[in-house]
């Protein structure tokens, strides 16, 4: 027999972390607002307004757990395995993403008791059924993927080594779902042809979905990784691993800035950005978005130094996330809508909530390979 | 770039045992999606050949231009569905039925329009639906089944006459609409108790060649000189004639494609994009192989043949 340590979470906890936690207190008492008095009450959502906040934030950090299977397919797919150490540290965000998602779904459901209909009641033409399932087999295999380093820590080999013979089908599996529920959401907005402006609805959405997902993993992974650098001591990265996921974020923002534009080129829509809507604003605001981080990682100096990098990161973060809201709120008709105080701050307590599990994890789990 | 494969001494790195299982494993996802995908498609197709023929299937005809406004419709249909009563500007989900007047500006033009569920030939709310809660029956009437609901709202959205609504009161509400008096056998409430004539129910065939003589008989009299529903958005089992143009009532401009149209595409290529994707995969892994990798491979594939032979 051998024994088992159970990790002890680390006593000096910083005072981010400990506002944070005030954010997730008050956060989880919305939520209860939401439980006892109904989304009438506690909500802005109306019947022309059917989708509010907490859809947006889902597709947003939906968006950014993309890092999970970007990064991973970078690593082991593509074999780069000079990004060994950022997938961990990806496929860890992504998996604390997901979760926040799904618990932002206990809030947004009429019937959230009734989830694991999914499992019984399928109706395959949905796309919103393709997301769901995709999503819960996804953190299924996220588990599986966050389990050898969880097993190592406490020192379970013989379980490891089980786990690990599997372990590139089950990557695979997982880039694959992911990939799949990544245009899905897209998909979503395919059945809104009416609604949703024509600035943001085009055939290509499940396109346009699935390459912004992979942009926002590789910006979530340069945030993730440079912030992480700062508050964890033991994290390291190979040299060059910014530099290179910067290389990518170009190439993916601009392959996205090229879809977006040329379609609205294509369908002879372009003259709508300048129509000086409240959409259109939003639109140009979001496009600026893109472009700025694209000029930063073109210039040769400013694409080798990390503030740089960190910046068009979270510029790229800012445009993706824009994107996301645009799509589910802005661009959609429906009844004036601005989310109540308690939608705000169950939001803010569920991303709260996701960057505490996060930091819990980082700081008791070595994510960080050795050198060797 | 590339590590050597040797170097990779990590815990979580591919180990050479995973590799030849891993082409293995794609290979049989990558048919195995497929086929599963060719299989739901054909299964999808067979599944919208209906026993009933579209044309007698039951369906209501709303002829505005007979239509007085007396709300007796709406009366009706609150008592046969024991809904509670209420003043509201849209349909909720205790009103499934409302009348709404129309008038232009200067007043010269005026008509009223009964909303309710349309029960579209394609429903976008039933192919939104992600547990399969909202069906179309075979009769013709687009129903809802609430202990499947998990509320998602995603039907709301969809919807392009605005239909399915929630009850807002209620903790964990649940989606509300007409059934078009499913089970009741003389008809809709709503058009047993139409007095002037306005709403006549019976098979779609029937009603669409009655509006289709009104329309002869009255040239000039019906905007567009069409029935509303026969081709909108695919069709609709709840038809309309009008005297003024339909988006004045607030009539989506749908074109004949029907919202499924627009998404299904998508939805249905999704097996394959997954097999696609999984070959993609295993073709990246196989391509980036260093050649001192792609050496070793070849070492214990010919090992193995020796083993077997």
């Amino acid at each position: 027999m051998t024994t088992i340590t159970i990790p002890r979470i680390k006593k000096e906890i910083p005072l981010s972390i400990l506002l944070l936690a005030i954010v997730a207190l008050l956060g989880i008492f919305a939520m209860g607002t939401r439980w006892i008095y109904g989304l009438g009450v506690v909500t802005n959502l109306a019947d022309t307004r059917p989708w509010g906040l907490w859809i947006s934030f889902d597709l947003a950090v939906m968006a950014f757990s993309g890092s999970a299977f970007s990064i991973a397919a970078l690593t082991h797919m593509f074999r780069r395995y000079k990004y060994h150490n950022i997938a961990r540290v990806a496929l860890i965000s992504g998996f604390v993403g997901y979760i926040s998602a799904a618990a932002a779904l206990t809030v947004e459901l009429g019937r959230p008791e009734r989830l694991w209909h999914y499992f019984f009641y399928w109706n395959t033409h949905s796309p919103l059924f393709e997301v769901g399932m995709c999503v819960i087999t996804y953190l299924l295999i996220l588990t599986l993927e966050f389990l050898p380093i969880l097993l190592k820590k406490l020192e379970w080999h013989a379980m490891m080594k089980g786990i690990h013979f599997f372990e590139i089908p089950i990557v695979a599996a997982g880039i694959i779902l992911s990939s799949g529920h990544q245009s899905s959401l897209g998909s979503i907005s395919l059945a809104l042809p009416l609604k949703l402006h024509p600035l943001w609805y085009s055939p290509t959405l499940p396109i346009v979905f699935f390459i912004s997902a992979l942009t926002a993993g590789f910006a979530m992974a340069i945030l993730v990784g440079l912030l992480g650098l700062r508050f964890f001591d033991d994290w390291n990265f190979k040299k060059g691993v910014f530099s290179g996921l910067g290389r990518y974020l170009l190439i993916a923002l601009s392959i996205t800035l090229v879809l977006k534009l040329g379609e609205l080129v294509y369908a002879g829509e372009f003259n709508l950005i300048f129509e000086n809507s409240y959409q259109s604003i939003m639109f140009i605001i979001e496009n600026i978005l893109y472009i700025a981080p694209i000029i930063i990682l073109l210039i040769p100096k400013l694409n080798k130094s990390h503030p740089w990098i960190f910046r068009a990161g979270y510029l790229a973060v800012g445009g993706l996330v824009m994107h996301r809201f645009n799509v589910s709120f802005v661009g959609l008709a429906g009844a004036k809508y601005f989310p109540t105080w308690q939608e705000l701050l169950s939001t803010a307590g569920l991303a709260s909530i996701g960057i505490i599990i996060f930091w819990v994890i980082a700081s008791n789990i070595p994510l960080m390979e050795e050198e060797h | 770039m590339m590590t050597k494969k040797t170097n990779n001494t990590c815990n979580t790195c591919i180990s050479d045992i995973t590799r030849r299982d891993f082409l293995k494993v794609t290979g049989a996802i990558t048919g195995g999606l497929t086929a599963a995908g060719a299989l739901t498609n054909n299964a999808l197709a067979s599944s919208s050949d209906r026993d009933i023929p579209l044309e007698d299937q039951k369906a209501l005809l709303y002829d505005a231009t007979y239509c007085v406004g007396c709300r007796e419709c709406e009366l009706a249909c609150k008592e046969d569905n024991h809904l509670k009563e209420e003043d509201v500007d849209d349909l909720s989900g205790n009103t499934f039925t409302l009348i709404k007047l129309y008038q232009s500006e200067d007043g010269t033009e005026s008509s009223f329009r009964k909303y309710q569920c349309m029960h579209c030939v394609e429903p976008a709310c039933v192919i939104s639906c992600p547990v399969g809660a909202l069906e179309k029956s075979d009769e013709g009437p687009v129903l809802y089944e609430p202990l499947k609901c998990i509320g998602c709202r995603y039907c709301m959205q969809a919807c392009p006459y605005g239909v399915p609504a929630y009850d807002w009161s209620e903790s964990y509400p649940l989606i509300a609409k007409c059934d078009l008096c499913y089970d009741r056998t003389d008809g809709p409430a709503c058009a047993t108790a139409c007095t002037p004539g306005a709403l006549i129910s019976g098979t779609r065939g029937e009603l669409l060649k009655i509006a289709k003589e009104r329309i002869a008989e009255n040239p000039g009299k019906y905007y567009d000189d069409r029935v509303f529903g026969e081709h909108d958005g695919g069709g609709t089992s709840f038809l309309i004639l009008s005297g003024v143009a339909f988006d004045k009532i607030g009539l989506p401009p749908l074109s004949e494609d029907s919202i499924p149209d627009y998404g299904h595409t998508a939805t249905k290529a999704v097996p394959y994009i997954f097999g696609g994707a999984a070959g993609f995969m295993a073709l990246a892994y196989r391509a980036t192989m260093t050649a001192e990798e792609r050496q070793e491979l070849g070492k214990k594939h010919s090992e193995e043949k020796g083993e077997t032979a």
